[in-house]
């Protein structure tokens, strides 16, 4: 399957039959080479959310429909993308308790488009109507090129197996 | 789990892009770990841009079923030299988006004998299909290996 590429190659040094010994937080864990393999993976090629903002260490999620356009918007701009279902980028959207499956995120005439699977999502720029949870804008692998600036968090793995 | 370690295994070098651990030492693994996370933390880790192809080219659209299948075929040739037909373990992570009735199918594509089929989702798109299909092939995760001279 094609997958980020770099890293994966890198880990492919670790033997899946060899098995290692982790010390994490004073307890002693036991991984099989190709479990450990797939945590690093995982670990470096981890999706990041993008919040709508921060306010000291509190990261803001996206309450309204407008703040879902502005924040997709400042992704494709950072990326150098413009208008144009060509300008694309393929996103997922996270609520607490839900991740979507993945939209093509693109910008037409100051209304973000979200196609999905079986919908297609629409967000006007300045619609100050509440979303029904609130959400944040997530990628499938990493940080986008260019979008360090903006207020994200990296989702890591948080148990080894 | 397992526990209570006899022995613990050496790995002779591992380097991970800018972060190289080359020698051995008894808290190699537990500050790996916690170096790990900060390492994530503190340094981002840039991913790359979707790719669009169409045929064996970088760019454009496709304007038919059987174009999608000419473009999947393409990346699966360049990323695995040949394909067997049927073997789902020759797959490439594709969104197909139909700019017609606006969705995107994404999800592990192969080849079983004149079809491009889906690990995901019941789509599909076969070898000779005219039928219209305005749209775009894209590669979440970028170029994708064997790829690096289209243009």
């Amino acid at each position: 399957m094609a997958r980020p590429s770099g890293l994966s190659k890198q880990t492919d040094r670790i033997v899946d039959s060899e098995r290692f010994f982790i010390d994490k937080n004073t307890e002693l864990f036991s991984i099989t080479g190709k479990t450990y393999k797939r945590y690093l993976n995982d670990f470096f090629n981890a999706s990041v959310s993008y919040y709508f903002d921060k306010t000291g260490d509190i990261y803001v999620l996206c309450l309204e429909r407008g703040n879902i356009y502005t924040l997709g918007k400042s992704i494709l701009t950072n990326v150098g993308k413009t208008t144009g279902i060509l300008e694309g980028l393929v996103v997922m959207l996270e609520s607490e308790t839900e991740t979507s499956n993945p939209y093509w995120m693109y910008d037409d005439e100051s209304v973000l488009h979200f196609v999905g699977d079986s919908s297609e999502e629409l967000y006007n720029s300045g619609d100050t109507t509440l979303l029904s949870e609130p959400l944040v804008i997530k990628t499938l692998s990493r940080l986008l090129p260019f979008t360090d600036s903006l207020y994200y968090k990296v989702d890591f793995p948080e148990e080894l197996e | 789990m397992a526990r209570n370690a006899k022995s613990v295994l050496i790995v002779d070098s591992l380097d991970i892009e800018n972060f190289s651990l080359t020698e051995y030492d008894n808290d190699l693994y537990k500050y790996k770990i916690e170096d790990l996370f900060n390492l994530i933390h503190e340094t981002p880790r840039f991913g790359v841009l979707p790719q669009i192809y169409s045929g064996a080219t970088k760019g454009g659209t496709v304007s038919t079923r059987d174009e999608v299948f000419d473009t999947a075929y393409e990346l699966l040739i360049a990323s695995f030299g040949s394909i067997e037909a049927g073997d789902t373990g020759q797959t490439i992570f594709l969104s197909i988006l139909d700019t017609d009735i606006q969705r995107l199918y994404t999800g592990n594509w192969y080849l079983e004998e004149e079809t491009l089929k889906c690990l995901e989702s019941s789509e599909e798109f076969s070898l000779e299909d005219l039928t219209n299909f305005n749209g775009i092939v894209i590669s979440p995760y970028g170029e994708i290996i064997g790829t690096e001279l289209w243009t």
